[in-house]
């Protein structure tokens, strides 16, 4: 008998809490780059509640703080990002320009869908450069020397530009150089007779950058006409990562990608092209098409919690 | 006979030397922690550092200059903390029961297949728990969850599970080795087969089912991979079921890449307070087990009892005679024995359903050579990678293994302060967490070595993690020689080396080489260690050992986490499973097949 | 290629002066002196616990393994003095011992044979073919182990093992073999047959066999020693000591007042 009325009691019970939780309206998945992610660098340097916070930014003491909520779901790559967003209807998260497809749909930020005019113009807030780093102060062997010039060329604005990589080519000598530096011209490049001596290059930083220096890569290869695996090494663990192997470059092979600037002195750099970084939901999404960066600020930071919050 | 006498030299001082560089490893492991962490402790603070609940660092933080970031892993350590008691309570409790279940109300049939069935739970790499745990357990408790299901109570289910065939094995050994007579009093005063299970037998076994509590803990604390995949990772409280949390490894593996100077300190000092933890909680239980045998060895005169305890006991005795205890017990453990097997049927079951369609027919998955910049995904590199891993790793550790063993068994005095002092440095590298040693390797061999990973990098440092088992392994089997088979030899004028080599090792030959699969086994399901030693990207097929490249776990990782490639990640799950599963059953069969060499009547 | 090394000169008579042995503070052999003849077999018999096969591996320097053990005293083996600077290994080629308990190694009959003369450096497989038939012989085992010689030697029975560690103790052509108490774990059968075998061996080596068994020594010991306490009470010809002991305890252990 007494068996039978605890298990009665046991069967109530979670018949309840499982039809409570059913109903409700679940709460914003925040997704977000883990810490050293270029992307997420460019996102929270941008995103503001207009007060002068930011999402990550220095406090009244000089000491760093992130304001994204502590719900927040670290993801290590953009397609994990995507993967994400794709399967939850309650996702938002950030990519590059040009990881975009059609497993997610965009937000536009502000009124201002992200394409080229409106990053070139500056209307679309939420953008960054594609940084090319080297170490400052050892010399390149001669094969890391002739890809870096590859990369200062004009070869690159085909890569960049072409519908697979997505982002927007920079030409102006200005714009290429980082704030301070001298202007950058854009090289000329001519594949040597053969391909330079040295050890496999690698390259090593971004994964919102993945792409474009996959297109590079491939290129270079292609017109020495020899197996591209042969010539690099490449790691994508994110901006912090590359910027790191091209402090700490004692041997000039390393070719460090940085998907936000950098204003480190150990390294050379410049801006081979623009990229934006976008706002993603479910493509189920119906409650959100449009976000201002003030709202983008509360989600992120968790002072929003739901979509219908959203007056 | 000189030359026997030089041989003898030569033999004794090379197991010397192995066995000093066991030290020498532990040493290492442990100057570099204390070096590395020391430092930020300092200039955190220790309780900032552990008491502080936020974790906001800057990579530009250097120890020259004010701190602009903040270490605090208090939040870190509370889901540490958190996420292992979860995992007691699910794998703790059902592992428990399962092993009452398995020796007491299990038919013999379904013995043999559950207990089969476990021991195959227990080679499934993390990560693949981990991919399970993405693809399968967080939409399931997205169904009910405010979030989309990631949180504490994932992970304590994902960890519960992990642990269970540890908790399982050694309660089971327990349970067995509670002499029958204890039973068969019980039974022959009228007690039912259930009454003397759970009132005789099962509170007998209890320190051997404490310590494999005890060793669910140390496995729990340890895990990264799989955590790391369910846990969302954000550095906060885990204040319900289901929010974003980090433990204590997790800090470690995320940041490692890119930590700055101070960073990388805290980071150390985080693994630091791991080991601690650890350390912790194998002291507690050295005391808990010392207090119970005394005070169980103490005569009953002096043991005190208060009034009020004997009234407590006896109130909460009644109830449970009430309720029939014994028998909610027997309930308890059908329904758990059934959830194990159920378990992994299910984790292997799913990931093979979803995942062997992608690989017969795709036979470039497999075998297909690596096009540079093309968008096919094949493993072939991530294998080449795994079997030079295994087969340098081996190399490293099982020459060094066995002759640390033949020094501590065969050579050393019993009690001698050398002696004790390598038996204790083998059991502190065998609780240092998978993620220390990938920490480790980082900042020693990789920067050793020109600081880019290498599997190089990536083989030494998992070769010190296998030091311990070897070393242990070999040791029990060397143990089980009989001491009347080295003197039958020595008798006949037979140096110690030729006893060793021809009699001893020989016989203990299966314990080895059982020791040496599973060191196998271990290689090929790790990925902490080679995340940042060896690299991540599956690329070309690497042609020599300063190339970089992944495993199948790391590549399982990473197929996992960039979701463009869903359908090639369980494809390389399955091929992980039956990898590792084939080692250890390989493992199981070496084992019995020279046991029965030695002592049948086969050639 | 190990060379065959040349008899040394290890006699067959064991000669001891003054021998004291220590167990750490543990006094347990005192002031033994005694003269082992050549081509004879010797028993040791006394009770438990009284020194008899400590005595015995000092012979051929078991207790070299024993921690914590002391010895002093002199050991004569022949002309040797087996506590100077002899070889060890040598020792024991010439001075073979037969367990209490039967100790074959894991492996196939012929190879628990072959294992000594190996060690001493003979590979060819025709020498070792001989010296395998010769020793089994010896043991009176050729006709009914040349069939199994390459089966294990764990499938045999206790008996056979027993009488297989000594063909695998006469390999080395030992010119001495000591046997600890090698009867005690078996059957009346297989006890018979070692009994004759010592019998035979007597004509060619030096046997001194510790053994708790009286009548065993009288029926197969020409001289007996009685040891007790770690003493060696009386020493002397076989007929004599059972017949006609010349010390009162030793009168009192034969005819059973204590044991």
């Amino acid at each position: 008998m007494k068996k039978v009325f605890l298990r009665g009691v046991l069967a109530l019970t979670l018949t309840f809490g499982f039809s409570a939780c059913m109903g409700r309206e679940k709460n914003i998945s925040v997704i977000a780059r883990e810490k050293g992610s270029g992307t997420r660098e460019a996102f929270d340097k941008v995103i503001t509640d207009g007060n002068g916070n930011f999402l990550e930014m220095k406090d009244e003491n000089g000491k760093k703080a992130y304001k994204t909520t502590l719900e927040a779901i670290e993801k290590y790559t953009t397609g994990d990002v995507k993967t994400s967003v794709g399967n939850d209807k309650n996702a938002i998260g950030y990519v590059s320009l040009g990881a975009l497809d059609d497993t997610v749909k965009v937000v536009t930020v502000n009124g201002v869908a992200p394409n080229k005019e409106r990053v070139l113009d500056g209307s679309y807030a939420i953008q960054r450069p594609f940084v090319i780093m080297t170490n400052a102060t050892v010399t390149l062997t001669p094969r890391a020397a002739d890809f870096l010039n590859y990369l200062q060329s004009a070869e690159m604005q085909s890569h960049a530009e072409s519908a697979e990589v997505g982002c927007i080519y920079l030409s102006d000598p200005e714009k290429r150089a980082r704030e301070g530096d001298a202007p950058v011209e854009v090289a000329q490049w001519a594949n040597l007779d053969s391909l330079p001596d040295g050890e496999k290059i690698k390259i090593s930083g971004s994964s919102s950058m993945e792409k474009l220096a996959k297109a590079a890569m491939k290129g270079y290869a292609a017109a020495y006409g020899v197996d591209g695996s042969k010539i690099f090494s490449e790691d994508y663990q994110g901006s912090s990562v590359g910027l790191k192997d091209a402090e700490n470059d004692t041997s000039g092979n390393v070719i460090a990608l940085s998907s936000t600037a950098q204003t480190s002195t150990k390294i050379k750099c410049f801006n081979v092209c623009l990229d934006a970084v976008a706002v993603v939901v479910n493509q189920a999404n119906t409650l959100v098409s449009d976000l201002t960066i003030g709202q983008l600020y509360d989600i992120y930071s968790g002072k929003i919690k739901k979509f219908s919050e959203l007056a | 006979m000189t030359n026997t006498k030089v041989k003898e030299k030569i033999g004794r001082s090379a197991f010397t030397a192995a066995a000093i560089l066991c030290i020498i490893a532990v040493v290492a492991i442990f100057a570099f922690l204390i070096v590395k962490s020391v430092p930020a402790f300092g200039k955190i603070g220790i309780l900032q550092f552990m008491f502080g609940d936020n974790w906001s660092p800057d990579r530009l933080d250097s120890y020259e200059s004010p701190l602009s970031g903040y270490y605090g892993i208090f939040t870190m350590i509370v889901g540490t903390v958190a996420a292992t008691v979860g995992a007691l309570l699910i794998g703790g409790v059902i592992g428990y029961f399962t092993a009452v279940f398995l020796v007491f109300f299990c038919p013999e049939k379904l013995k043999r297949v559950l207990a089969s069935v476990i021991n195959l739970l227990a080679g499934i790499p993390s990560v693949v728990y981990g991919f399970f745990g993405v693809v399968f357990l967080l939409p399931l408790l997205a169904l009910f969850a405010p979030n989309n299901g990631t949180g504490l109570l994932a992970t304590s289910i994902i960890l519960g599970v992990m642990i269970l065939p540890t908790v399982v094995s050694l309660s089971r050994t327990s349970l067995e080795a509670v002499p029958r007579a204890y039973y068969e009093g019980a039974v022959a005063l009228g007690a039912t087969h259930t009454q003397a299970v759970f009132k005789t037998v099962v509170p007998a076994a209890r320190s051997g089912i404490t310590a494999s509590l005890v060793l669910g803990i140390g496995r729990a604390l340890g895990e990264t991979m799989a955590v790391v995949m369910v846990a969302g990772n954000s550095p906060a409280y885990p204040h319900s079921l289901f929010n974003s949390f980090r433990v204590l490894t997790a800090n470690i593996v995320m940041e490692m890449g890119y930590a700055g100077e101070v960073q990388e300190g805290a980071l150390v000092a985080t693994g630091v307070v791991l080991l601690f933890f650890i350390f912790l909680v194998n002291v507690v239980f050295g005391a808990v087990s010392n207090r119970a045998v005394k005070t169980s060895a103490k005569p009953k005169k002096e043991r005190k009892t208060s009034l009020a305890g004997v009234r407590i006991r006896e109130f909460f005795g009644n109830i449970a005679y009430k309720l029939k205890a014994p028998y909610i017990g027997r309930a308890a453990a059908i329904v758990a024995g059934c959830f194990t097997g159920l378990a992994l049927l299910f984790v292997v079951g799913f990931i093979f359903v979803k995942g062997v369609p992608h690989l017969i027919g795709n036979g470039y998955l497999v075998f297909g050579k690596f096009e540079f910049g093309g968008s096919r995904i094949t493993i072939f590199p991530a294998i080449v990678t795994t079997l030079m891993t295994v087969a340098l790793s081996l190399l490293i550790a099982v020459p060094i293994g066995v002759m640390t063993a033949i020094f501590l068994n065969e050579y050393a005095r019993k009690g001698n302060v050398f002696v004790r002092i390598v038996r204790g440095a083998i059991d502190v590298l065998s609780g240092v967490p998978s993620i220390v040693y990938g920490l480790f390797g980082m900042i020693t061999f990789v920067k050793l070595f020109g600081g880019s990973s290498s599997i190089l990098s990536g083989s030494l440092t998992v070769s010190i993690m296998l030091l311990p088992t070897i070393v242990r392994s070999t040791e029990e089997s060397l143990k089980s020689v009989a001491d009347s088979l080295r003197e039958g030899s020595l008798a006949l004028g037979a140096g110690k080396m030729r006893t060793i080599f021809k009699v001893v090792l020989p016989s203990a030959l299966s314990g080895i080489l059982s020791a040496i699969l599973l060191s196998m086994g271990r290689v090929v399901s790790e990925s902490a260690p080679f995340l940042y030693t060896m690299g991540s990207v599956i690329s070309a097929t690497p042609h020599s050992y300063t190339d970089s490249g992944a495993t199948l776990a790391v590549a399982l990782y990473r197929l996992a986490g960039e979701g463009w490639h869903i359908n090639e990640a369980y494809a390389t799950a399955v091929v992980l499973i039956v990898l590792v599963l084939a080692l250890n059953l390989l493992a199981e069969w070496v084992a019995a097949r020279l046991n029965k060499k030695l002592t049948g009547d086969k050639k | 290629m190990k060379k065959v090394k040349e008899e040394l000169p290890f006699g067959q008579t064991i000669s001891v002066k003054g021998a004291n042995l220590w167990y750490g503070d543990f006094h347990a052999l005192k002031n033994i002196d005694i003269e082992i003849p050549e081509r004879a077999v010797t028993a040791f018999i006394g009770p438990s616990g009284c020194g008899k096969s400590t005595f015995l591996k000092c012979f051929n320097r078991m207790n070299d393994l024993v921690a914590g053990c002391k010895i002093t005293g002199k050991f004569m083996i022949g002309d040797v003095d087996i506590y100077g600077k002899t070889d060890v290994n040598e020792l024991r080629k010439n001075v073979g011992m037969v367990f209490q308990k039967p100790n074959p190694f894991p492996m196939s009959v012929y190879e628990n044979i072959a294992y000594g003369p190996r060690t001493f450096g003979i590979r060819k497989r025709e020498q070792l073919d001989r010296i395998v038939e010769e020793s089994l012989r010896g043991a009176a085992m050729w006709d009914e182990l040349k069939d199994r010689l390459g089966k294990s030697a764990l499938g045999l029975s206790g008996g056979q093992q027993q009488r297989l560690c000594i063909a695998r103790a006469l390999a080395v052509k030992p010119k001495i073999i000591l046997m600890d108490e090698p009867t005690s774990a078996l059957d009346p059968i297989s006890t018979g047959k070692i009994e004759e075998l010592c019998d035979e061996l007597k004509t060619s080596t030096t046997i001194v066999i510790v053994t708790h068994n009286m009548q065993q020594a009288t029926r197969i010991s020409d001289k007996t020693g009685f040891f007790l306490l770690g003493e060696l009470v009386e020493y002397g010809d076989t007929e004599d000591i059972f017949s006609d002991p010349k010390d009162e305890r030793t009168e009192r252990y034969i005819t059973g007042r204590f044991g």
